[in-house]
């Protein structure tokens, strides 16, 4: 009876992970087809035939797929940078010290989360044109703007969990404030860290919308505004498609492997708490 | 805390300089945008007044509440986020208790491949499974071996979009839900084992009522979230077939990327931040949750 019971259990979950993954493995297969053949075919093989890297030498050779992936690195990496410099200092304020305000402050960094980005999209964009800031160094300062309440509270949380004594004693040996910050409440937050530069990351990996208002020039796209405007057309062949699908997939795939102890911790202490 | 507050030891200047950059910045690029966003509402900025736009009161909210299709959009708007929220409740609670329970070995495997959705950007899922359910050379209709019209059918494109954004959100409530699941004491279960409750009577009567907190949370921040859903509904359907998907996201940017109607956008985007913060009072209202992040 348990041994059915158990059987069971597996071939439901087997199935329930195969539907999830199916998207995935398609990808893959399509990227090994020919693209000349690939745009219209619609016979569906589970296992592929005829196997090539035609896609990917296409891809590696004509298409601008590393520009625009360099594009969002270009954004992602001061992003979280900078993030964690700004994101730091206010989250040890507001788990350390007890001032006027700090309530209001913590609680409309919660409640700002709500907000649709849609709401600051366009302004952003008059604002960036007066700068002549429509570039990506004017969509990252949107995107650390964007990703900083949520940080300043998760961060914040990380540091109410290390005792109060570290920094009394440290201050008590005559540790400068900049020095407890840095060498010993930082090493000690370290998974609090890890989440911020890793939520950071998927966050400007994913964003669409302000990445679409705020970048005017084509040469300047993220992968994600690309992407959308591949899509809109379906000029590119099918297999191509997916091997740009994969290539920009490859640095998030990294980043979440390495999150995944994070995230299961991490995200939820930050979320829940 | 009963101890001297450590901000004793340190001065005033040195919780200034903590507090001040992330503050200005955060003034600058996020709180401005938004009270720039409040006075366009009542502007008339668009493309032929672009310079020389003024105040025109509540004359951008009197024409969205007396356009039709205002409402014709708010109501797809409700059915829309009704749908994905239920979906995403009846997958994210039965994953999570499905994936933690003791008779499935090797939970924790499974419970890693459920978050691979996170792990593919999401404009590329998107366009993906919009390929996937193209009705000339998508595999879904091949697999079906039906001629679904995904695209061009009000009915069907409104499918899509809800598996689509299925496939893309579940993780979170799943996430939520089974960390929630996991902080029970296994030992509640044992005793209820012993007094010879049956896993339905354990699930209705112990893991539900323990984990509402949390799940009310996350359906106030899913809800949230669906009603403010831009990317995956314009990326995949641009509220088409026939304005049959439009939602109030979509709608909105189209009078800004389209027509140039700033002032007429701005009111729009201001109303769907308005109802944004009527989800937030609940959340304050349910309270234990912010509670504990500010204390």
């Amino acid at each position: 009876m348990s041994r059915m019971k158990t059987v069971v259990y597996q071939l439901i979950a087997i199935s329930i992970i195969v539907l999830i993954v199916f998207p995935i493995y398609w990808t893959v297969i399509t990227s090994f087809k020919s693209p000349r053949a690939g745009l219209f075919t619609t016979e569906f093989h589970l296992l592929p035939t005829n196997l090539t890297l035609e896609a990917y030498q296409y891809a590696f050779q004509i298409s601008p797929i590393f520009l625009w992936l360099g594009n969002s690195l270009i954004v992602a990496i001061p992003t979280i940078v900078l993030l964690v410099f700004l994101v730091t200092p206010i989250a040890y304020a507001l788990s350390r010290y007890r001032f006027f305000g700090r309530k209001s402050i913590m609680i409309m960094f919660i409640l700002v989360q709500l907000l649709p980005i849609m709401i600051a999209a366009w302004p952003l964009f008059f604002i960036m044109k007066e700068l002549h800031l429509l570039n990506l160094w004017g969509l990252t300062l949107a995107y650390i703007a964007m990703l900083m309440p949520f940080q300043i509270i998760n961060l914040k949380l990380f540091f109410d969990t290390i005792p109060i004594e570290m920094d009394e004693t440290a201050f008590m040996d005559g540790a400068s404030l900049p020095r407890i910050l840095y060498r010993i409440i930082l090493p000690l937050a370290k998974p609090g860290l890890g989440v911020v530069l890793i939520l950071g990351f998927m966050g400007v990996w994913n964003e669409y919308l302000l990445a679409r208002t705020l970048l005017l020039d084509s040469s300047q796209y993220t992968f994600s505004v690309a992407f959308g405007e591949l899509g809109a057309y379906w000029q590119t062949p099918w297999p191509v498609f997916a091997v740009y699908s994969i290539i920009s997939s490859i640095p998030l795939l990294i980043v979440f492997i390495y999150a995944q102890k994070y995230l299961k911790k991490g995200i939820m202490r930050g979320a829940l708490k | 805390m009963a101890k001297p507050p450590f901000s004793l030891l340190i001065g005033k200047t040195a919780l200034l300089l903590l507090l001040l950059p992330s503050i200005i910045f955060f003034l600058f690029f996020f709180i401005y945008p938004i009270t720039q966003n409040l006075m366009l509402a009542f502007t008339n900025k668009s493309l032929y007044h672009y310079y020389d736009y003024g105040f025109v009161g509540l004359a951008n909210f009197a024409r969205m509440f007396s356009s039709s299709s205002f409402y014709t959009v708010l109501g797809q708007t409700l059915l829309w986020m009704t749908c994905t929220v239920s979906l995403q409740v009846v997958f994210g609670l039965s994953f999570a208790i499905f994936f933690t329970s003791p008779s499935l070995k090797g939970g924790n495997i499974y419970r890693g491949l459920l978050l691979l959705p996170w792990a593919v950007p999401n404009v590329v899922m998107i366009m993906i499974l919009k390929g996937m359910f193209n009705p000339t050379f998508g595999v879904v209709n091949s697999i079906l071996g039906a001629d679904t019209p995904w695209y061009t059918s009000p009915f069907y494109a409104f499918l899509m979009i809800q598996i689509v954004n299925i496939w893309l959100a579940y993780p979170f409530l799943t996430l939520l839900l089974t960390g929630a699941i996991q902080s029970i004491p296994t030992e509640i279960f044992e005793s209820a084992k012993i007094w010879g409750c049956s896993a339905f009577q354990q699930l209705r009567h112990i893991t539900l009522p323990l984990v509402k907190p949390i799940l009310s949370y996350g359906l106030l921040m899913t809800s949230a979230t669906a009603f403010t859903q831009f990317p995956v509904i314009w990326l995949l359907t641009r509220g088409g077939p026939g304005g049959s998907t439009e939602v109030l996201m979509t709608w909105g940017y189209k009078e800004a990327f389209f027509s140039y109607n700033y002032g007429y956008h701005a009111a729009i985007a201001m109303f769907g931040a308005l109802i944004t913060i009527i989800f937030a009072i609940f959340i304050i209202k349910k309270g234990k949750i912010l509670e504990m992040a500010v204390q």
